[in-house]
């Protein structure tokens, strides 16, 4: 046992050692960074032209004297998509900075002239630089994608013509042109609903729907969207603009075996469009059977509207300006639009 | 079939021969020494970890835990574009079903019933599998557990850190945060995870010889599936403690957080976390009255990836100190010095309970675009913030909630004292739990100056009607927290946050099993602070956020509660809750809540 009496003591040495140990400073120099920027290495991107498409990408490089509070900008020229890196250090370059052709959110980049910006959030200086973007990445590879609404193939049968065509006569529309401050969401064609409830009462919130099925009716054999079991895993994604109307409400359901099993009622009170995404697993249970994404057969979006009554009227299904679809000023008037619904496996989708 | 009490029995690594070491073995020991020769080894089982059922004799036994939920919410300024109003409830019970195949075997798993409160009819209802696992006995001495389980070894190795917002908090919300928001995050089992996988444990008694016992822990446990870039992950590790004598305990905790390689067909950056530590517990004084121990625990950890960034990062910590047990003043006063590398990082000791990422589940905007933050109401009431799984680095923490050691004892880069002091007399009229604590940074962060720390933390339970001898409960409880940091420096690295928490309770029984309940909870944090952001590697990469914090945040609560035995209880309850911005008036919010919740364990 005398030999324990030596454990103390030891210990007591460690933790002597211990209280001189101090080490080197953890991250940028705050000092530093609020002081003035000198680049010792011009802003430049490591190519001039980039092709997502062959799975090609671009980083951007500078070098400072100190370290910087740095934040580099890509923008679009046509398309306005934005891709922004932030750092805090003496350089920019391939540990920070590598694009790879996605967007901070919707829109999306297109084949276009992007412009990179190199700023600092002490000090006023900017740098810029010019790329092309020659080939886009497939932002759809190993997703599902639902629709885009420019091939009408995946709408329930009813609402498709021969060529596969929306049936312009229905009650909801696809418009393929952009309004002030509505720009593309995935830059092709996108679907609208808008109106008022069916009915002069303040009981019936519905005004519009729309079914979209996994039952091709060129392809009888694809009952379902090629999805795995695991919820977990299963990601819906949809692009949704709102005009900031506070009574806007989408549901979107989702059918398993033909039954709504699973819901999202989202209250759509921003303006612009923004990118939605939920976990299956997350989603709003409407029955008792477990979530099952790979017997999904369809998806519903309904629009609704949490405005009481009165109604103006008692117009079911109201033809909305066709040009100008948001621009109604009825208070009890709503509107979305949406686009590219897609699944996406293990991760949101990313823009 | 018969009725059982049930529960969920955790697997819990750490407190087997610690705990309940004198009674097994003595057990043991009358059990087998008669017919041993001296220094004859025994090898014998200590069933510590598993808590079997009440015994019967039947194979298969039922239990349930059951809540009935109803919570009304109202937001006091939510704009013209948000709802001001929720409504959500459910009643469930979590069925277990229990089965004995044969004596050392035990089967459980826990089904979940539930349906919501707000649909049609079967609208939101639901069965689901809770949990599930087979444990039992192999050969005589084995004890095994495959499935699901809770798993715990020490603050720095496996541990799962108690939540921010609460010291001592009052049984208003106590009872909230245990059974509805610790209980829905499978999280109600103290300080362990909730896990899947396997694991074992045995021990070794010696009669006569220089060590009294070893005992073995061991585990195996899934941390994360393959799927898309991501490989596999597995968490393994055990501990072997050495009881030498009464007097002095010597333990060896290993545990590795580690990626297969061969699980994806692509290559990725893999991780591989192992953490090994010893532990002491060295009684220097051993007397019926008085206790002087040397407790102490060190180790290193090392965090490797492979791929994008190759090598490892080796971090050390120590944690080493006296505790004085004086029994007949019923006074236990410990002091130790901790040092953790900033390099230190172990995985199951420093993931969060809570993800301050997530976002609250009601009222995610207030005042029509003023995204609403977790506050210290919902780190009480709102389960959809916690988190369940063992994260891969560290993950990101508000320092108005806890700054000196927001990653509990194991938070990297700290230094310094802590000291401690508890109080329970022998009625418990007073329960007393005094903390302080005086720690700095071994490493400035995007600074030369290190941040210091000073900790105040106090707790004290006042039982009233035991000095009065009353049947009747009255009980205050209180609770106090503060935490400064501090860093000096030029203007651009300055740190001045100061944080107070202020916990109170009462509970009256006003009728037989009925009691009126009361709490008031005070948060403020003041001053400014800089937030790191760190990559998947855990370096520094931006630490110039600078967060200027004025804020003060207030529950009032008040309710009844019925208690219909220990562990069932009806209560209603009424919270307000007030967040105060005083730099930013339009910041400021108000919530109310109105809840009836039912618990039953049967």
């Amino acid at each position: 046992m005398k030999y324990f009496s030596y454990i103390p003591a030891g210990l007591i040495v460690l933790l002597l050692f211990a209280v001189g140990c101090r080490k080197d400073t953890l991250g940028p120099s705050l000092v530093e960074m609020h002081g003035p920027v000198t680049v010792t290495e011009p802003f430049s991107a490591s190519k001039n032209s980039v092709d997502f498409s062959k799975n090609e990408q671009v980083h951007f490089t500078a070098k400072f004297e100190n370290d910087a509070a740095w934040i580099v900008t890509v923008k679009g020229q046509i398309s306005g998509a934005v891709k922004t890196f932030e750092g805090a250090s003496k350089s920019v370059d391939i540990s920070n900075s590598v694009w790879t052709g996605y967007a901070n959110t919707i829109p999306s980049f297109q084949v276009e002239p992007v412009t990179a910006t190199l700023s600092f959030k002490y000090t006023a200086d900017t740098f810029k630089t010019t790329i092309n973007a020659t080939g886009l990445r497939d932002l759809d590879k190993n997703a599902v994608l639902i629709t885009d609404f420019s091939h009408f193939k995946f709408i329930h049968q009813w609402d498709v013509d021969a060529n596969h065509n929306l049936i312009k006569n229905a009650d909801w529309k696809y418009i393929d042109t952009a309004y002030k401050a509505f720009p593309k969401a995935d830059g092709g064609v996108y679907c609208t609903m808008v109106g008022h409830p069916w009915v002069a009462s303040n009981m019936d919130p519905y005004i519009n729907y729309l079914d979209l099925t996994s039952i091709n009716p060129l392809v009888q054999n694809a009952p379902y969207y090629p999805l795995p079991a695991d919820s977990n895993s299963v990601y819906f994604n949809v692009m949704v603009y709102g005009t900031g109307t506070a009574s806007t409400r989408l549901l979107i359901n989702f059918q398993e075996d033909h039954i709504t099993c699973r819901h999202a009622d989202i209250a759509v009170n921003w303006e612009g469009w923004k990118l939605l995404s939920y976990r299956y697993a997350d989603l709003l249970d409407n029955v008792t059977t477990p979530n099952q994404p790979n017997k999904i057969t369809m998806v519903s979006f309904v629009l609704l509207s949490s405005a009481t009554g009165p109604y103006p009227g008692d117009k079911a299904y109201p033809t909305p300006p066709t040009n100008k679809p948001f621009e109604d000023k009825n208070p009890f008037m709503v509107g979305v639009a949406f686009d590219h619904p897609i699944f996406t496996l293990h991760t949101p989708y990313q823009p | 079939m018969k009725g059982s009490s049930f529960q969920h029995r955790p697997m819990n690594l750490s407190h087997g021969i610690k705990d309940d070491k004198n009674k097994h073995m003595q057990l043991m020991k009358n059990l087998y020494t008669p017919t041993m020769n001296k220094k004859t080894i025994v090898l014998c089982l200590m069933l510590i970890s598993i808590q079997f059922l009440n015994a019967q004799d039947d194979k298969i036994k039922f239990g349930a835990y059951s809540r009935a939920f109803q919570q009304i919410n109202t937001l006091g300024n939510p704009g013209d574009k948000n709802a001001n109003h929720t409504a959500n409830g459910n009643v469930l019970m979590d069925l277990g079903i229990n089965i004995n195949p044969d004596k050392k075997t035990e089967i459980q798993a826990i089904v979940r019933f539930s349906n919501n409160f707000s649909g049609f009819y079967t609208a939101g209802a639901a069965a689901t599998l809770r949990q599930l696992y087979v444990k039992g006995t192999v050969a005589k001495y084995f004890n095994y557990q495959v499935g699901d389980m809770y798993m715990k070894l020490t603050p720095y190795t496996f541990f799962n850190n108690s939540s921010e917002g609460s010291v001592n908090e009052a049984t208003i919300f106590s009872d909230l945060r245990r059974d509805y928001t610790n209980y829905e995050n499978l999280s109600a089992r103290g300080n362990a995870w909730w896990q899947q996988g396997a694991a074992t444990n045995f021990a070794f008694a010696f009669n006569e010889t220089f060590i009294d016992s070893i005992k073995v822990d061991a585990f195996f446990l899934r941390n994360r599936a393959s799927y898309a870039t991501f490989p596999s992950a597995f968490h393994a590790g055990g501990k072997i403690t050495i009881t030498q004598s009464p007097r002095l305990k010597i333990a060896a905790n290993y545990v590795d957080l580690f990626d297969v390689a061969a699980s994806l067909k692509t290559d990725t950056v893999l991780l591989y976390n192992p953490v090994a530590t010893g532990e002491i517990n060295y009684k220097i004084i051993n007397g019926a009255n008085t206790q002087l121990s040397l407790i102490g625990e060190g180790g290193y950890s090392e965090n490797a990836h492979s791929a994008f960034k190759s090598g490892s990062t080796i971090g050390y910590f120590w944690d080493a100190g006296l505790q004085l047990n004086l029994k007949k003043q019923h006074l236990i006063i410990s002091s130790n010095y901790i040092y953790v590398a900033p390099e230190f990082y172990s995985s199951a000791a420093q993931s969060k309970r809570v993800n301050y990422n997530n976002t609250v589940s009601n009222f995610q905007l207030y005042s029509d675009t003023m995204p609403r933050g977790i506050s210290v109401f919902d780190l009480m009431r709102d389960p959809g913030i916690y988190n369940q799984k063992i994260s891969r680095s560290l993950m990101s923490y508000n320092p108005m909630y806890g700054n000196a050691q927001p990653y509990g004892k194991a938070t990297p880069n700290r230094t310094g004292l802590q000291l401690n002091m508890q109080y329970k007399d022998s009625l418990e009229k007073i329960v007393a739990d005094v903390d302080a604590a005086y720690l700095s940074e071994i490493a400035g962060v995007g600074s030369k100056q290190y941040r210091t720390f000073l900790v105040l933390k106090g707790a004290i339970d006042f039982n009233i009607h035991k000095f009065f001898d009353w049947k009747k409960r009255l009980i205050v409880t209180t609770g106090y927290s503060f935490e400064s940091t501090n860093r000096s420096g030029a203007d651009a690295e300055k740190v001045n946050l100061s944080n107070n928490l202020l916990d109170l309770g009462l509970e009256v029984e006003v009728f037989k099993k009925m009691s009126v309940l009361g709490g008031y909870k005070m948060l403020t944090s003041k001053g400014n602070e800089f937030i790191s952001v760190r990559n998947v590697y855990n370096d520094v990469i931006v630490n110039n956020n600078s967060t200027n914090m004025n804020v003060a945040q207030t529950i009032i609560a008040f309710g009844l509660k019925y208690r219909f035995s220990e562990k069932s209880y009806l209560t209603i309850q009424d919270h307000l809750f007030s967040y105060q911005d005083k730099s930013a008036s339009n910041k400021n919010y108000s919530l109310s809540q109105i809840l009836v919740m039912f618990n039953m364990n049967f």
